[in-house]
């Protein structure tokens, strides 16, 4: 049976508790024994599992000889690294765009304001997105509601990513920014210049 | 439901979206479905299961890769969330009317939302109701600004 160690305090605590119900010492020992036995059981079986887990890491192999003799990339690998690939090549640069007229979070307003109203129509926020990505929006939420995704330009991820800025620091340049009585360094959605 | 001066509560029911390449943007608008749908519906008066449901239209040329058609559900927030192609081309000739290729793939994510087998929640009754609005005559009009 293994004892484990108490520190001093949890012993003050557990003579105070002695002295005020009445239990000895023996007793209290018998009622704790069977947790740490258990505990210790539970501790060896992850340990265990842990163990064995990486057991079979190290036996499934990401390299393998071709029919020359020569080492390659399993075929797993390979295939995850062309979907990965093939996600940086197809991206998207977007607009989020108001739906309604309504109230949206503003991020750069400079005058504090924490929302905006936007007319049907109006630019919230640019961004960029590659093929894969679509559970960054989930339930119709793009960090707002009430807005229509609009897909604006298609190609390589840094393609994508020079556009999105681009229209990010054009943003103060359209129409709509130019009528508006408070100037926005950037569209409402966008945290920063990127 | 209660629509104050053309605006919807943050807070509501029916959600609309959509997924539109910008070539096409100027021909769309959904705004009409958001406010008659919120307007008219209640999803509680078809039972429990569902609290939220959000719609994505997607209005991509043919060959998109990036923003598919999709319908999930989560059992714990009862929320459905489903997202549903029109034909591009077609909604880009106006081959058919345009609003009624709208309600059709509305209809269609309702059905999809049949397969997800919502509990406590009468889908059936849900779809009637969606499709009685958009029976009425001039419905859509009535609801753009």
């Amino acid at each position: 049976m293994v004892k484990l160690p108490i520190s001093d305090k949890t012993r003050n605590i557990q003579s105070q508790a002695i002295e005020s119900n009445g239990v000895d010492e023996a007793t209290l020992e018998k009622k704790r024994t069977p947790y740490h036995f258990l505990l210790l059981i539970v501790c060896a079986a992850l340990g265990a599992g842990l163990w064995m887990g990486q057991e079979e890491d190290s036996t499934s192999s990401i390299i393998v000889l071709d029919q020359d003799g020569n080492v390659e990339l399993s075929p797993e690998r390979k295939a995850k690294l062309a979907r990965e690939l093939d996600e940086i090549d197809n991206a998207e640069q977007y607009a989020l765009i108001a739906a309604v007229n309504g109230h949206f979070p503003c991020f750069s307003c400079m005058d504090g304001s924490t929302t905006i109203f936007l007319k049907k129509g109006e630019v919230w926020k640019y961004g960029v997105t590659r093929k894969g990505e679509q559970i960054r929006y989930p339930a119709g939420n793009f960090g707002a509601m009430d807005l229509y995704y609009v897909p604006q330009f298609k190609g390589d991820y840094a393609a994508c990513l020079k556009e999105e800025k681009r229209k990010i620091y054009y943003y103060p340049t359209l129409p709509e920014a130019l009528m508006r009585s408070v100037e926005l360094i950037r569209p409402p959605g966008n945290k920063t210049d990127s | 439901m209660t629509i104050a001066n053309g605006i919807l509560p943050q807070d509501r029911q029916i959600y609309i979206s959509g997924r539109i390449w910008h070539d096409i943007l100027p021909k769309v608008d959904f705004s009409p479905f958001l406010y008659a749908l919120h307007d008219s519906i209640n999803l509680s008066d078809f039972g429990k299961g569902l609290q939220r449901y959000y719609f994505s239209f997607i209005l991509m040329p043919e060959g998109e890769q990036i923003n598919l058609p999709y319908a999930h559900y989560d059992a714990e927030r009862r929320i459905a969330d489903v997202a549903v192609s029109v034909p591009y081309g077609d909604y880009e000739e106006k081959t058919t009317n345009r609003i009624l290729m709208l309600e059709n793939a509305y209809l269609q994510g309702i059905d999809r939302l049949a397969a997800l087998n919502i509990p406590e929640f009468d889908v059936k009754a849900f779809y009637q109701n969606v499709k009685e609005v958009f029976a009425a005559e001039g419905w859509y009009g009535k609801w753009l600004d």
